[in-house]
């Protein structure tokens, strides 16, 4: 006994004391969502940042004497002369089977009321696109259902493809009819030798919530919930929210594609993204172009969109044969991408 | 209130004529504030606003506040400020604090940054954990 308390009484004495380190910063202002934060010497760009209170930020602007942070939640409760802390750590959202079938916001919170979610990984929201050593050329098809489309357009794994029109001329239909035509085809063909289900994800970004709710109804009604993500982001979600909406979903793709499987994301629509976006960006007082849309809002989809694609075996992480690919659509595109 | 680009720049200009090889000259900066207010050259007030800010956060930057559960010793104070001094250069202005709801240990907030070694920090961080 007495040599047990003696190890015990080496090993504590072993112990090194650590001391923790934080970065901290104090609120100067807080509007419409958007943060100034004074101190936060270490803060790095796109770095989330700890309000206190389950609220997070996103460090947008690094400039001399303060830091532009996005308030990725409930920004009433802060104040001037909070203090924020680093978390050393980039905007992540969860990723894995895990999300099939549920309803979340852009962090990856179910807002469906079904309970929680068991996520396989958490991936980066902002993530480098695959290089072209990495990339494979498209060449297996991916029908949408729609005959016009498939016989005329045919769109094949690891394309982006663009839905332009007028409001209500029936684009978000197309994306939804793809998605049901997927699952559809999924259930025919499970359990077949050499089949790659394709799983879907639905951005919603500055929707109203009726028509989320219709989608996500008619998704159901068709039984191709089960094999779809919906991140939802509507028209009452802050405009940092519908900003990163659509990362998140590429990065829910980007798992998919990671580990050998095909996934069909629609952003609807990239033009509300790009708003909001717009909106972030004068209150950070960043530089404005044409119609007040900043300079880099072509940027803001191009790395975007680029991030899906169809990958080759070896930048895939699992082993099953097949490229796996995903691919995304776009329901308008920005003004400021134009010519004149 | 605002303050105008050019208010914010000539504040700026202002604030590194006060510094004497990085450090903040407090002689310059009450000579160079009663010039400008003598003078009133144009968007002054703004250019005072501003350079007060930058005086503000210099001295937030340099300002260290020590709070130890226990009186510190003057060879203990006097170690804490040379380290504090090599770590963020000269200048650091260091205040001794006690307070007994850290139980034990030391914690430090010098500039943006906080040291927390102290026995309610760790149990805070622990009740995170779990």
């Amino acid at each position: 006994m007495s040599s047990i308390l003696q190890d015990i009484e080496a090993q504590i004495s072993g112990l090194k004391t650590s001391v923790s380190r934080q970065n901290v910063g104090t609120v100067r202002e807080i509007s419409d969502g958007v943060a100034k934060v004074e101190g936060l010497t270490d803060a790095m760009l796109n770095e989330m940042l700890d309000f206190g209170n389950g609220v997070i930020g996103l460090a947008l602007n690094l400039e001399e004497t303060e830091v532009g942070v996005v308030v990725l939640g409930d920004y009433l409760q802060i104040r001037e002369g909070s203090e924020v802390k680093t978390t050393g750590k980039l905007l992540s959202v969860p990723v894995g089977k895990g999300l099939l079938g549920r309803v979340v916001d852009m962090l990856g919170r179910p807002v469906d009321g079904k309970g929680p979610i068991t996520a396989t990984a958490q991936y980066p929201v902002e993530k480098i696109a695959p290089g072209i050593v990495k990339r494979k050329s498209v060449s297996q098809p991916l029908q949408t259902g729609i005959m016009s489309v498939d016989a005329m357009i045919p769109i094949g794994r690891g394309q982006r493809e663009l839905i332009i029109g007028d409001r209500s001329t029936g684009k978000t239909t197309i994306g939804v009819d793809a998605m049901i035509n997927q699952a559809r085809i999924n259930k025919q063909n499970a359990g077949q030798k050499d089949f790659r289900p394709v799983y879907n994800i639905y951005v919603a970004v500055g929707q109203k919530q009726s028509n989320i709710a219709r989608v996500i109804a008619e998704l159901e009604k068709a039984g191709a919930m089960e094999y779809t993500i919906v991140v939802a982001a509507g028209a009452d979600a802050p405009a940092a929210a519908q900003y990163l909406a659509p990362f998140s979903g590429a990065a829910m793709g980007e798992w998919f594609m990671d580990n050998g499987m095909d996934a069909l994301i629609i952003y609807d629509d990239l033009s509300k993204q790009a708003v909001a976006y717009r909106q972030v960006s004068l209150v950070l007082k960043r530089p404005s172009g044409r119609e007040a849309y900043p300079g880099d809002v072509f940027y803001l989809h191009s790395r975007l969109l680029e991030r899906s694609a169809r990958v080759n075996r070896r930048a895939a992480t699992d082993r099953s044969p097949p490229c796996p690919s995903s691919r995304r659509r776009r329901a308008t595109f920005p003004p400021t991408s134009r010519r004149t | 209130m605002k303050v105008g680009k050019q208010s914010r720049r000539d504040g700026k200009a202002l604030f590194h004529a006060c510094c004497v090889n990085g450090v903040l000259d407090e002689a310059k900066v009450r000579q160079a504030v009663a010039a400008v207010i003598a003078q009133k050259p144009r968007g002054y007030i703004g250019t005072l606003t501003h350079l007060q800010r930058l005086i503000k956060l210099d001295l937030d930057r340099r300002s260290a506040r020590v709070e130890n559960a226990v009186e510190t010793t003057s060879a203990q104070m006097d170690a804490i400020k040379t380290a504090l001094a090599a770590k963020y250069g000269p200048g650091m202005n260091v205040t001794f604090w006690v307070n007994p709801a850290l139980i034990g240990g030391v914690k430090i907030k010098a500039g943006s940054d906080i040291y927390d070694g102290s026995v309610a920090g760790r149990l805070a961080a622990l009740n995170d954990t779990l």
